[in-house]
């Protein structure tokens, strides 16, 4: 009997990281920890395919929660998805935004993927698993892995043999609602160049009540909305 | 975890009990006669005496009015609570066109329609808001006269600007003194015109309970930077906030209770009278950092916190609360509250949080003690040793003693690096030495920058210098000893000379300080000059000095051409503990 797709350890970590929080998107300020979403975001990097859909199981935070701020000067618009734009001139449209961000971040994800039903007759959870670890210890990836936003690239490793939590992040720490996933509409979609797209319209937002035990965090494996 | 904070805070607080109504600082009310004919508008302020230091100041009672809605400058009557333009279709200050006015009032005078529908006829509810109506229906002269009459008997244009723009609230003579947006007919007619009638579809992103996303947040007032009429904390107000082709607030869904109980409790946290919707005053929880920066501090569980706002106005006292157990209470230092520090600033319309951190009490208390342990200084003046007030120490490092001058960010970067115990931003010293070369390392300015230095390096990481508050004979740092050389050059030179126009050290003590080795060997040169006419005044004098000198020179094999950064701060601590001991008095053995 296939016993199922493995557990995966991956340690993900970089200087520096913005996992936004939905309400203060405008002058961004990052949740404390990794989200599930972020951390499903990484491992797709290193590997997806339609056949596999991630579920993070837990996180371990291995450095201790720093806050850095940087003010840049952004953009206030967004450019249409229809062609003829004409002219843009950034400088006319600027906006100086506030971000505060995580440094020095350091994580242990212990995920599993699951078969979708796009999985073929030939799509084992054996084939993924090794061909995950595979690329995991040669650090391939499709595009650079990153830390919540583009700018802060991460590192990708397989998990080291020990790891330990900092103390300072014994007990228990209330993270108050933490963004789970997206719970995208199935029924939204387009028609583009005679093939069915999946358009975000309707898709919602899922949050779940995170909490860090001596700097662990347990994520649920299902979001009800 | 900001807002849930937040959150928490109002229903620890009791703000978020009743959130129909809010409560504002309400000066002036208009007290309508019988039958609605005449009316006077009366102040409710109430004059307190100076006292000690304070000076004497206006108190306006705080009092609970319907939630406001937050409105900019479109056309939107409030409840019952408003201006004058609204209420008497005038606006005194001619901001508003007359005309405009006249639609502001209609706007007023449906909603008071609408509520005496609601009204049991012949109620005193009933009563009052027909008086109202009918005296919003008179002629503008008869109607203005109350108001006109106040502006008139206003001591100070100030005053008369207060009341130009201020909000009244509406009493009826014959029924009493109760404001009538208080009478209980009308709360309930208030209440039941704010049920939610959609249904509550997305879960609330800080409670968790399902509800229907509001579309506005309240603004906060008080944020420094921001608009006069508000900035918000939450707000998506350009195409590139948003995503997933949600609309605004649908990014983030807050239902109504959290968004007006999270508002509540900023404005509690950054207004300077704060005050509970009964009235009760609560205690100041900010602390202004700079123009543009206010540090928000609060901790869970009602735990006292006071003496917080205190170790930034005045250290000296800070000491016995920290230690002293108050009343029952946990002493600050056992206390395993969490403390919450939110430093928020303005801009474009919004407020920005700069920093938030959450540590128990206990640890705040341990990280401010701390502190004030390491930036303790000789105080000029014969002020003593001890601490300065934190703003004395942003303003020394400012230019022209300038809050506006400071680095932007340094403010609450050292705020926050204080509470949570980490080394300073370099900066710091920076600053404090580009001050000192600039200004010269006079006056009490420079004892707070050598506070702050001092402090830097016993909190530097890695390798952290523990140095005295007052001279360390056996320190021999380079730097230290150069600065100490300096001031004992200079001592030399006054005593031989007497005063001057233009001392050594006003010359000297930028390019001694930075390029030692192209300084010194002249200023030593010089001295022997100063040495040998004071030993003709004052021989034994001569003596001391000489023997100083020769002692710290013994301890320098050469003189370097430059100091780096740290070796400065270390010359202006050694300048200014050599200084100060010059005027501390010693027992007869003199001390090498």
């Amino acid at each position: 009997m296939d016993p199922g797709p493995p557990l995966h350890r991956v340690r993900i970590h970089g200087n520096a990281a913005c996992f936004t929080r939905p309400e203060l998107k405008t002058e961004r300020v990052s949740y404390e920890v990794i989200t599930p979403s972020a951390a499903r975001g990484v491992l797709e990097a290193i590997l997806w395919k339609p056949a596999i859909r991630w579920k993070i199981h837990r996180i371990h935070v291995l450095a201790p929660i720093r806050f850095g701020q940087i003010k840049r000067n952004e953009v206030g618009s967004k450019l249409s998805e229809r062609g003829n734009h004409g002219a843009y001139f950034a400088d006319e449209d600027r906006v100086q935004r506030n971000t505060l961000f995580l440094r020095d971040v350091d994580y242990l994800v212990e995920a599993r993927f699951e078969m979708t039903d796009q999985a073929g007759p030939g799509d084992t959870p054996a084939k993924f698993a090794e061909m995950f670890e595979r690329r995991l210890a040669k650090g391939q990836h499709f595009h650079q892995p990153y830390l919540g936003c583009r700018e802060f690239p991460a590192t990708v490793e397989p998990a080291p043999p020990r790891w330990s939590t900092p103390p300072e992040l014994a007990g228990i720490k209330p993270l108050g609602l933490v963004l789970w996933d997206m719970a995208h509409n199935p029924k939204s979609t387009r028609l583009v160049d005679g093939q069915r797209i999946h358009v975000c319209d309707g898709c919602k937002p899922l949050f779940f009540e995170a909490r860090l035990q001596d700097g662990i965090l347990e994520v649920p494996l299902e979001v009800s909305s | 975890m900001i807002l849930r904070a937040l959150y928490d805070l109002a229903q620890q607080e009791g703000l978020a009990e009743d959130l129909d109504f809010e409560p504002i600082q309400l000066r002036y009310t208009l007290v309508l006669g019988p039958n609605g004919m005449s009316a006077t508008i009366q102040d409710r302020g109430t004059l307190v005496p100076a006292e000690g230091k304070k000076k004497a100041e206006l108190r306006k009672p705080t009092v609970s009015v319907p939630r406001r809605s937050g409105r900019t400058s479109g056309d939107c009557a409030e409840f019952l609570v408003d201006k004058s333009d609204y209420i008497l279709g005038w606006d005194s200050s001619e901001k508003t066109a007359p005309d405009k006015a006249l639609r502001r009032q209609a706007l007023y005078r449906e909603r008071i329609v609408e509520a005496l529908a609601s009204q049991a006829p012949g109620s005193p509810e009933a009563q009052a808001l027909q008086a109202l109506l009918d005296f919003t229906a008179q002629d503008l002269d008869l109607r203005t006269r109350p108001l006109q009459e106040a502006l008139a008997k206003c001591p100070s244009e100030k005053e008369k600007k207060e009341l130009e723009s201020a909000f009244f609230s509406v009493e009826y003579a014959p029924i009493g003194p109760t404001p009538i947006h208080l009478l209980q007919g009308i709360r309930d007619h208030w209440k039941a015109s704010r049920v939610e009638y959609q249904k509550a579809e997305a879960r609330c992103l800080v409670t968790g309970q399902p509800c229907v996303p509001v579309d506005k947040h309240p603004q906060l007032k008080n944020v420094p930077g921001g608009n006069t009429s508000g900035a918000s904390l939450i707000s998506f107000n350009s195409p590139a906030f948003l995503s997933y082709s949600l609309e605004n607030n649908a990014n983030a869904p807050i239902g109504r209770e959290a968004s007006e109980a999270i508002a509540s409790a900023l404005n509690r946290l950054l207004s300077r009278n704060p005050a509970k919707p009964d009235g009760t005053s609560l205690a100041r929880r900010h602390v202004r950092l700079s123009s543009d920066t206010v540090a928000l501090f609060w901790a869970d569980r009602a735990s006292d916190v006071d003496w917080f706002e205190q170790f930034t106005e005045d250290p000296d006292a800070v000491e016995e609360t920290l230690l002293a157990p108050r009343t029952g209470r946990k002493p600050a230092l056992e206390d395993p509250a969490s403390f919450h520090t939110l430093i928020l600033s303005g801009a474009q319309g919004r407020s920005v949080v700069r920093a938030y951190g959450c540590r128990t009490t206990a640890a705040v208390a341990q990280a401010v003690r701390r502190y004030l342990d390491q930036v303790r200084v000789q105080r000029p003046f014969n002020k003593g040793v001890g601490a300065y007030p934190l703003r004395i120490y942003l303003r020394s490092l400012a230019a022209l003693g300038d809050e506006k001058n400071l680095p932007p960010q340094l403010a609450g970067a050292l705020y926050m690096a204080i509470l949570e115990g980490t080394p300073f931003p370099r900066m710091v010293l920076e600053s404090a030495l580009r001050r000192t070369r600039a200004e010269g390392p006079e006056g009490e300015a420079f004892a707070a920058r050598c506070g702050l230095i001092r402090a830097y390096f016993h909190r530097q990481f890695p390798n952290p210098k523990e140095i005295p508050v007052s001279l360390d004979t056996n320190n021999q740092e380079p730097g230290y000893l150069l600065g100490r050389l300096l001031a004992l050059l200079d001592k030399l030179q006054q005593d031989a000379l007497g005063s001057l126009n233009a001392t050594l050290v006003d010359r000297y003590y930028g390019s001694a300080s930075t390029t030692p080795g192209a300084v010194f060997p002249t200023l030593l040169r010089r001295s022997q000059h100063h040495l040998g006419k004071l030993r003709k005044e004052k021989p034994g004098l001569a003596v001391n000095h000489e023997k100083l000198i020769q002692f710290i020179c013994g301890f320098l094999d050469r003189f370097s051409k430059t100091l780096p950064l740290d070796q400065q701060g270390l010359f202006a601590l050694g300048f200014h503990h050599q200084r100060q001991d010059f005027f501390t008095k010693k027992d007869t053995s003199t001390t090498l």
